[in-house]
């Protein structure tokens, strides 16, 4: 479908590369015309004085944040923009609040970077050709209102906790000596160098089902990277290669299943996010001809950057109560 | 979490990817662009680092995670992840443990975008 009309779209982020990239991505949509922010003061302004059809704003920013100028879109704050616009917001970092608060507003989309041109382009189409059903203005602004919400939902400072997490650690485990601790930092450090990819020790997602399908993910994937490298018999790698799709299909399985049978809604739209994209490395992974070793070795890289992203998300504290359910 | 240093400096897979162009006019513009605006963010970093100032070092750092993040830059985007999360809980053995590590990282990375500016062709070389 061709998106006919002039669509003036703000994009509003304070890293100049990444307004760049927005506004870049967006002016190549067909219908649709960039306008960029560098700030939620200029944004707003911006709001305040254009008429303005979809909004895509980074959160964390010097006030308002991101977060704050939706919220004030859906309030009716804005003379010149309707408050039933597309709103997508993103961010580095997903903190359980915030993806609370995108849901209380109903932003349409919450994206976790890094955004892929091709991604927020499917976005944009998508937003503009398929309307969220929205509650009535006054609703929102009486969320704004709402002293006690507005406690609620302040960003997280540095003395609360991060509470959402594709991956939390957990205590580290208290050695009887030093030496013990340096056996085991060594034993560690040891097992870092021989795996392609690393499953953080004492981390885990809240799911110890997850967590076990993961860790056999990244042990199997290095499984073929080594036999890989080390250039073994090709019945070797295909043997390995075999496993790591397996290995990736079960993580698609079990995750299927908790996410039916739990309600950590925010944890499952970023999780979900993550399978979504390690979908089409599988995929390769499993047609790729291993004689073609560049293509081999970029498919690896890629996995290795899936991985590194889906296990650096921000951390939750120690003392954060683990969530766990026997679906097994 | 990876360590920085196991990463790869800079992969251009990932900038051809984000940006869905793999083209010198894209790529050049981007890396020259990331070039000079991540050493405007380290020298506040630097800066932040002296006056001991956690909320600025996680502001800058978390700015720094995305504008790697965009180009490929994996080491610095692990190391940025690192050193935010270190500033926002104020860990004070964390942030001594890594921000020393910044000058070899950027050094690198300044030598791939250097390299890589020159193998697209771009007189900012």
């Amino acid at each position: 479908m061709t998106l006919t009309r002039n669509i003036h779209v703000l994009v509003v982020d304070d890293v100049i590369l990444m307004c760049d990239f927005l506004y870049g991505v967006v002016n190549k949509v067909a219908g649709c015309r960039a306008i960029k922010a560098l700030d939620g003061k200029a944004a707003a302004e911006y709001l305040g004085n254009e008429r303005i059809d979809l909004l895509i704003t980074d959160i964390e920013m010097k006030a308002p944040s991101g977060l704050e100028l939706a919220q004030r879109v859906r309030s009716g704050m804005f003379s010149q923009t309707p408050y039933d616009i597309p709103i997508i917001i993103f961010s580095g970092n997903a903190y359980r609040e915030v993806i609370e608060q995108s849901i209380a507003f109903d932003v349409n989309d919450f994206l976790v970077k890094p955004i892929t041109s091709a991604g927020l382009t499917a976005k944009i189409q998508y937003h503009l050709q398929h309307k969220k059903v929205l509650k009535p203005m006054s609703h929102y602004a009486q969320l704004v209102a709402d002293v006690d919400y507005a406690k609620a939902i302040e960003l997280p400072t540095e003395d609360r906790a991060f509470s959402v997490a594709i991956v939390r650690e957990l205590p580290e485990p208290k050695a009887d000596d030093v030496d013990q601790r340096e056996a085991a930092s060594k034993a560690k450090e040891k097992k870092e160098k021989k795996e392609f990819l690393v499953w953080p020790e004492h981390a885990t997602t809240g799911y110890f089902q997850l967590d076990r399908r993961m860790r056999n993910f990244a042990f199997n994937v290095s499984c073929f990277h080594n036999v890989f490298v080390e250039n073994c018999k090709p019945v070797a790698i295909e043997s390995e290669r075999k496993r790591a799709c397996e290995a990736a299909d079960y993580l698609f399985h079990i995750s299927k299943n908790i996410k039916q049978k739990d309600n950590r809604r925010d944890f499952w739209l970023l999780f979900q996010q993550r399978l979504d994209k390690l979908q089409p490395h599988v995929k390769e992974l499993n047609s790729i001809n291993i004689k073609h070793h560049s293509q081999v070795l970029v498919l690896l890289k890629r996995l290795a950057y899936w991985w590194m992203q889906t296990c650096s998300r921000p951390l939750i504290q120690i003392n954060e109560v683990t969530h766990e359910t026997a679906d097994e | 979490m990876n360590k920085p240093a196991s990463l790869v400096v800079l992969d251009l897979a990932i900038l051809i990817d984000m940006y869905g162009d793999d083209s010198a006019d894209t790529i050049c513009p981007a890396l020259s662009r990331f070039r000079s605006e991540a050493s405007k963010y380290i020298n506040q970093l630097q800066h932040a680092v002296v006056q001991q100032d956690h909320a600025e070092i996680a502001r800058l750092t978390h700015s720094l995670k995305s504008m790697a993040g965009l180009i490929g830059a994996c080491q610095l985007m692990e190391w940025s992840q690192l050193v935010e999360q270190a500033a926002k809980q104020r860990d004070q053995t964390m942030l001594a443990n890594h921000l020393p590590e910044l000058t070899t990282i950027w050094a690198a990375l300044q030598t791939e975008l250097a390299s890589s500016l020159l193998l697209y062709g771009s007189a900012d070389a």
